[in-house]
């Protein structure tokens, strides 16, 4: 038993395996990161703020005496109410998608899996299509337009639907999950596409359908973030809590059974808490591509496959990546706004595939 | 003559605006993009020696009477009934709702005329716009039917858009007198505007159904054309694109006097603008100076028609009211 337990603690997969004190140094880099990622993020932006003005409003945020200001009214309202949730925003998103990624990658045992795999990224997008077409553009709950919000309920309900049909028995065969997921996902994208094609409203408003498939952090204000945040944090603490059984899954379905792990349970969690994070990413920030696969196996790459690690290590690089990224979608053509969801795949996939072949074909996932 | 009905209000919703969206896709139809920035410089209707050439600068070849014509666009629907020869009109597309009398004629599709039953109709001759995909125009030139291009990305080329329609189909007289009209409503306008002490820093709001992000106009677009003459001053007149999506910040930093909603078709009111969170501080939303454009001025804005005249000096009047009294 204890040999299957040091088992379940590193599997046998690829490069290196690291513990202890080196795994905490390599969190508190990645932590170090968001702070830096964070602090530039909120600094730059298409509209030039000076950064004494950065530290005058972070000084009387602190319960200290206040300092006169000496700045502009709106360059506080875009720093404080503007610029702050947005970054945090992108931070939770970039957060949430690659602990989902990582999760669904440890089910599924499959590379190509991401936070969309089974059925959510349609399921989403019909959400929002329907959310376009259904009621007035200025309807708003906890923050939340009717978009973001059918977006929420399309990706969560998909993956729902997906998980039932694959399900026989009470078992959840993983291909069956893979497959229904891809059957779910088409069908949705076709009535998506169906809806957009028959409905003159939805072809007068497609580039604001189209931009939020293709992605981009959006929030206005604090109130989605108050709504979104802390269900994400529980989220991604109960995720951190299944590392052990995403461990064991290493061994395969009857492997992870015979060292005491519930599959179908395990499945059933997975599945919940990782589409929950999806879904509330897809709230805030329609369908970003490439973070939720690219970003857990970068991190793989560096630090090996102990999803105990992996997960902290990939939300911490998660949320670096999409604040960066998000950075350059709202400054690079400004004062354009470009879909986020094309610098993830532009930036990212060269610098993953640098990583790639700096493993030297030891990448056996 | 010109057939003006009474009230085209309660008609389909802004439908014109599909320029716009079309326009603001260019980026990612690389491929029409080019087409139509070639088309933007070409001079309109021009007659040349062979024949006579329509605003892409197509050369086409007329043979004959035009007797049965086919509109692609709501904007050439309304030249034609505007130059008297609406009674030749056998087939409009799905937008076009004005004048009314243009609802009831066979409607061949929306953005993709339905090309069967536009061929069934046998047309002398197919009225396009720079809206009209390229392929569709091909296609019909396969299928030996002449397409004319009436279009302009300027308020002030809409008179010889009109005049080289009304060429191409022999109503050269009545074209010319409303092109003549047109143009003078224009140059009242500017007039009057040019009286103006101050131009208004103004934000055209196309679409802010996500109000961090909302879609704007910015030059080489009709509308950014429009509030210019209108004596105003675009808030994105530095936008590197006609159609940009822009982030809330910039409106904020830009700080516009005045707004054009021009989503109001779609239920934007300024009671909505002052309830989002953020926009409060702006100068516009303070000073309550907002123009929720009705789906009629909608359409008259976004079609460079013979109604033109008529949205420039709407927009005018609210960008310099005391000056029109």
């Amino acid at each position: 038993m204890n040999e299957q337990l040091d088992g379940l603690a590193a599997p046998e997969v690829g490069v290196p395996r690291w513990r202890g004190p080196r795994a905490l140094v390599v969190l508190g880099i990645l932590a170090v990161a968001v702070l830096v990622a964070s602090a530039v993020g909120v600094w730059r932006g298409s509209v030039g703020i000076h950064p004494a003005t950065l530290l005058g409003l972070f000084w009387n945020a602190l319960p200290l005496p206040d300092v006169e200001p000496w700045w502009i009214a709106t360059d506080e309202q875009i720093l404080l109410q503007i610029r702050l949730p947005r970054v945090l925003a992108a931070a939770g998103v970039g957060a949430s998608l690659s602990i989902a990624g990582v999760m669904f990658q440890g089910l599924l045992r499959n590379p190509l899996a991401d936070p969309f795999v089974i059925g959510s990224s349609g399921g989403a997008a019909l959400g929002a299509a329907a959310g376009t077409l259904l009621l007035g553009m200025e309807f708003t709950a906890m923050g939340f337009g009717i978009i973001p919000l059918l977006g929420f309920l399309g990706s969560f309900s998909a993956v729902w639907i997906v998980f039932l049909l694959s399900r026989h028995h009470g078992r959840a065969s993983i291909s069956g999950l893979i497959l229904a997921g891809f059957a779910i996902g088409s069908v949705a994208g076709a009535l998506n596409a169906l809806l957009v094609l028959l409905s003159d409203q939805l072809q007068l408003r497609i580039l604001q359908t189209l931009t939020w498939i293709l992605g981009g952090v959006s929030v206005n204000g604090w109130t989605p973030l108050a709504t979104v945040m802390p269900v994400m944090l529980v989220a991604g603490i109960t995720g951190l809590l299944l590392t052990a059984r995403l461990n064991a899954m290493v061994l395969g379905e009857r492997g992870a059974a015979r060292v005491g792990v519930d599959i179908e349970r395990t499945k059933l969690l997975v599945i919940v808490v990782a589409s929950l994070l999806t879904a509330l990413a897809v709230s805030l920030s329609g369908l970003i591509a490439f973070v939720g696969l690219l970003v857990p196996h970068a991190v793989r790459l560096v630090i090996g496959p102990n999803n105990r690690l992996l997960l902290p290590a990939a939300a911490l690089a998660g949320a670096t990546y999409l604040i960066l990224m998000d950075l350059l979608a709202r400054t690079v053509l400004a004062p354009i706004e470009l879909p986020v969801g094309i610098f993830t795949a532009i930036v990212g996939a060269p610098f993953f595939i640098v990583l790639l072949r700096r493993a030297r074909g030891d990448y056996e996932f | 003559m010109c057939c003006v009905p009474a009230d085209p209000r309660g008609l389909s919703v802004s439908s014109g605006r599909i320029r716009f969206w079309l326009g603001a896709c260019l980026p990612l139809v690389a491929a029409l993009g080019l087409i139509v920035a070639a088309c933007n410089s070409r001079e309109s209707a021009t007659s040349s020696l062979d024949g006579l050439v329509d605003s892409a600068g197509r050369e086409i070849q007329l043979s004959g009477d035009v007797q049965r014509i086919v509109s692609l666009a709501p904007s050439a629907t309304e030249i034609l009934f505007a130059i008297g020869a609406g009674n030749l009109v056998v087939g409009v597309d799905d937008f076009s709702n004005y004048p009314p009398e243009a609802e009831v004629i066979e409607n061949i599709g929306s953005l993709t005329p339905d090309i069967e039953r536009l061929v069934a109709l046998a047309p002398d001759l197919v009225v396009a716009a720079f809206i009209t995909s390229p392929d569709d125009i091909e296609k019909l030139d396969e299928a030996g039917i002449t397409v004319w291009v009436a279009d302009s990305n300027e308020v002030r080329g809409v008179a010889d858009a009109i005049r080289g329609l009304g060429a191409a189909i022999g109503h050269t007289s009545e074209a010319e007198q409303v092109a003549k009209e047109l143009e003078a409503h224009i140059d009242r306008v500017v007039d009057t505007v040019s009286r103006a002490s101050s131009r208004p820093r103004v934000f055209h709001e196309l679409d802010a159904s996500d109000p961090s992000k909302p879609f704007t106009v910015g030059p080489g677009s009709f509308v950014d054309d429009l509030l210019t003459l209108a004596g105003g001053e675009n808030v994105f007149g530095d936008s590197p694109t006609p159609y940009p999506q822009v982030g809330f910040e910039e409106v904020l930093a830009r700080n516009p006097e005045a707004i054009v909603l021009g989503d109001a078709p779609f239920g934007t009111t300024a009671e909505s603008v002052r309830s989002r969170i953020g926009w409060e501080v702006i100068g516009a939303v303070q000073g309550d100076w907002m123009l929720e454009v009705s789906s009629e001025l909608g359409d008259k804005m976004a079609r460079p028609g013979p109604r033109i005249g008529d949205a420039l000096e709407a927009v005018a009047r609210f960008l310099h009211p005391g000056l029109f009294e």
